[in-house]
């Protein structure tokens, strides 16, 4: 397995690069442009498959859930060859790369690891089911009630807004346990199959055209009490992990995709001599980007070094509160300069699933995943002033 | 390295702490203290300008990395001195080689111990003429100037017509050059490049600590001045605008790091990066200092406090070395000559 040369950095490197080569249809992003959002998952099932086989799929793991606890370094490589190749970007296994061990590690049980992250080590689909149309940003207001009846939870309620379920076979879920006490004390963290009874999962559509996230209906939806994870009305506190744990690695691959996107589109826009390089507004704000985006990709790099050094939790939770709303603010940026550049032609809908190049509208569109998901980037700024610099509350 | 560098920033940022804070700023402006004066004193007795020199010529060999250190803590007080400049113009100086290489190595023995200074084309965009600008004082002994192609040239300012001009920027002086036919002690064959390199770095650097310097205190007036009974500080459309210019303040530091290690490595991205570095780093800058000056209400608008000071100077390294515009042209040749020759200037060190 290729993992097995980690210690190696160059061949280490070396192999991912040659296996990517070997591996990856050379075809894949034309076809996964034209595919269809299930073709699409399917696709990147298959890829998933392909990498567990060398040890790359959940390599940053503990050893005994199926990784083997490569360090940010190792990380960093793996992420730059996949987004130097262009391989495609793992949408639908977000929460169960990064979630799901950020919480479960910290704080599951025994037997809630060794049940549920050696099958996601294989491909398992975890979702998050947090927000609730009535509580996105103040998210502790969540009302989704789930009264205990035995050996088993009985939920009732609404979640909304919860990315790739449609796909997946467990869910993490915030429930209100305790009406009666402040609004933080009385949530309970659970792990709910999706393919519980009561449960109804309805696609929402989205600006982009794609529905990849989705309403979940809870109607009477019994979940066994061995799914709590912590205790009973701790779950605030359980979230905190998961929430810890949405960036980092996963800002750091967004980014360097980003950084081979904007090379090969300029190297291209080069080689046809393109109308927008003799634009001064338009080519100088691709130089500014450019600088701005590597900007964002050292502040990324030191984060991770500084997580893997130990450093203090409150000094990177508030690194990754300014990366966040330093890098999505330029993906954004980024995307509506390429809008700007395509002109017409950057609003003809040619495709829903582009990858591995930049297009016009459909990027910009999508950048708002960016800028509203993880926590919106106005609730970054109330952080970085109030918490960073101890500005006083409203 | 890396720890030498972090002890010499600590040590500088602690004398200015000490030796400039804004009420010292002040009284120079209003021309009661000779502050630049006891600040040069100090850097002679302390090697600033020796920290970015290599240890050939006597320095301290911290390269570009001390370069920027040394002017982001000096921008960050709005300190008053041609240190900018002469940083700038010692590093081509003491890297290039001459014909009267004991002329120059005396003139620079002079200007690194205090007892003369240099002053440096305001713009290296334009090729010299009459009237032209200089960034440095009157009293500058020697300039550098671009010279022919990708040559510099030292000249001798103790017979040139100088009209000392009078700038927004307290902070800085700048005097004109009536005619530009002065003459010339040496020529700095082909360091044109290096040092729009360390020019552009200097800026962006002096304009990151300046930046962050009038932030800071911004934050804390924010925290002090209260309106509607409470600290203005807690008003959100503030705080947010304080969040977005700390992030920005962060990138452009980062981009000057950047910029910082492919210069130090003479690498083919030196041009790109500390081209950006310069634009990128300006513009974010203006953007926080002038904003600065509205978070403070009406005494944002007075002489006596800071937010005008940091404005000023930033305003003036804007317009230094070449318009931003101009630069991001020069960054993106560089980026696609690197690219042509199959350099990748795009990689990090993990
Ligand atoms: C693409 C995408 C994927 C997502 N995936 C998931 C998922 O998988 N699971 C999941 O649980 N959730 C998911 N979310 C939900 C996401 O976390 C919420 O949308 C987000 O937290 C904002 O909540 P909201 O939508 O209710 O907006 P609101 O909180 O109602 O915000 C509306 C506006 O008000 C602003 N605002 C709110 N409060 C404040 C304040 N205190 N100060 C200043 N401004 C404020 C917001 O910034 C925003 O601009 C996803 C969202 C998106 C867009």
């Amino acid at each position: 397995m290729i993992i097995d040369l980690r210690d190696d950095v160059s061949a280490f490197r070396a192999a991912i690069r040659d296996w990517i080569a070997q591996t990856l249809p050379e075809d894949w992003a034309e076809v996964a442009e034209r595919g269809t959002e299930d073709e699409n998952v399917a696709f990147q099932r298959w890829w998933f498959g392909q990498l567990a086989t060398e040890g790359l799929s959940v390599p940053h793991w503990p050893e005994e859930y199926g990784g083997v606890d490569l360090g940010i370094s190792g990380q960093m490589i793996v992420a730059d060859e996949m987004a130097r190749a262009g391989a495609p970007p793992l949408d639908v296994y977000i929460v169960t790369l990064n979630h799901l061990p950020g919480t479960l590690i910290p704080c599951g049980n025994a037997d809630q690891r060794a049940r549920y992250l050696p099958p996601a080590s294989q491909g398992a689909v975890w979702c998050q089911g947090f927000s609730e149309p009535g509580a996105g940003s103040d998210l502790a207001s969540l009302r989704c009630r789930a009264v205990r009846d035995g050996d088993h939870y009985v939920i009732n309620g609404q979640k909304i807004w919860s990315s790739m379920s449609r796909y997946a076979q467990h869910c993490i879920l915030l429930v209100r346990t305790d009406p009666d006490v402040a609004k933080h004390a009385g949530i309970s963290f659970l792990i709910m199959d999706m393919d519980t009874p009561g449960l109804e999962v309805r696609p929402i559509e989205q600006i982009d055209g794609h529905s990849d996230f989705s309403e979940l209906f809870l109607t009477d939806v019994r979940v066994p009490v061995a799914n709590l994870v912590g205790a009973e009305n701790d779950g605030w506190r359980v979230a905190q992990a998961t929430l810890a744990s949405e960036r980092g690695v996963l800002a750091f691959e967004a980014a360097e995709r980003r950084r081979h996107l904007m090379e090969n589109y300029y190297r291209a826009a080069r080689a046809v001599n393109a109308e927008w390089l003799d634009d001064d507004e338009l080519r100088r704000q691709f130089m500014t980007l450019l600088g701005d985006l590597q900007a964002s990709r050292r502040l990324i790099r030191d984060l991770l070094h500084d997580h893997e050094n130990g450093a203090p939790h409150a000094s990177t939770a508030m690194a990754s509160a300014r990366i966040k709303l330093y890098q999505t603010t330029v993906i954004q940026k980024i995307s509506d300069l390429v809008a700007r550049i395509e002109g017409l032609e950057g609003h003809v809908r040619r495709s829903f699933h582009a990858q591995s190049r930049f297009v016009g509208m459909f990027d910009f569109l999508n950048s708002y995943a960016w800028t509203i998901s993880g926590g919106t980037n106005e609730i970054m700024r109330n952080l970085i002033a109030e918490r960073g610099l101890g500005l006083p509350r409203g | 390295m890396d720890e030498m560098l972090a002890e010499v920033r600590e040590s500088i940022a602690s004398v200015l702490a000490e030796e400039c804070p804004g009420l010292a700023v002040h009284k120079f402006i209003d021309g009661h203290d000779p502050l630049d004066e006891r600040l040069a004193g100090l850097a002679a007795d302390l090697g600033w300008l020796l920290i970015a020199l290599p240890e050939a010529a006597s320095g301290i060999g911290l390269g570009a990395a001390g370069l920027a250190a040394l002017n982001q803590e000096l921008g960050r007080v709005g300190a008053p001195g041609p240190f900018l400049a002469q940083s700038v113009a010692l590093d081509a100086l003491v890297n290039s080689t001459v014909a009267n290489a004991d002329a120059v190595a005396a003139l620079v023995g002079e200007v690194v111990a205090g007892s003369a200074t240099l002053a440096i084309a305001a713009r290296f965009d334009l090729a010299p003429k009459d009237g032209m600008m200089l960034l440095g004082e009157c009293s500058a002994r020697a300039a550098l100037l671009p010279g022919e192609g990708d040559d510099l040239v030292l000249v001798d300012l103790a017979d040139a017509a100088l009209e000392s001009v009078v700038i927004w920027d307290e902070t800085r002086s700048m005097v004109r050059l009536q005619r530009a036919a002065v003459r010339p002690i040496a020529t700095l064959a082909g360091m044109k490049a290096r040092a729009e390199a360390a020019y552009a770095i200097a800026l962006a650097a002096d304009s990151v600590g300046a930046a962050r310097g009038i932030l800071d205190r911004t934050v804390t007036f924010m925290k002090e001045r209260e309106q509607f009974g409470r600290p203005i500080g807690s008003f959100q459309a503030l705080k947010h605008r304080v969040a977005n210019h700390l992030v920005n303040a962060g990138g452009a530091e980062q981009l000057v790091l950047q910029a910082v290690e492919h210069v130090d490595e003479g690498g083919p991205g030196a041009g790109l990066w500390s081209a950006l570095a310069k634009a990128n780093a300006t513009d974010a800058a203006v953007k926080v200092c002038a904003d600065c000056v509205q978070l403070h209400g009406g005494v944002g608008f007075t002489r006596e406090y800071d937010p005008h000071v940091f404005l000023k100077r930033v305003r003036l390294n804007e317009m230094l070395l070449s318009s931003n515009g101009r630069l991001r042209d020069c960054a993106e040749q560089a980026f696609a000559a690197a690219l042509q020759g199959g350099h990748d200037v795009l990689e990090l060190a993990q």
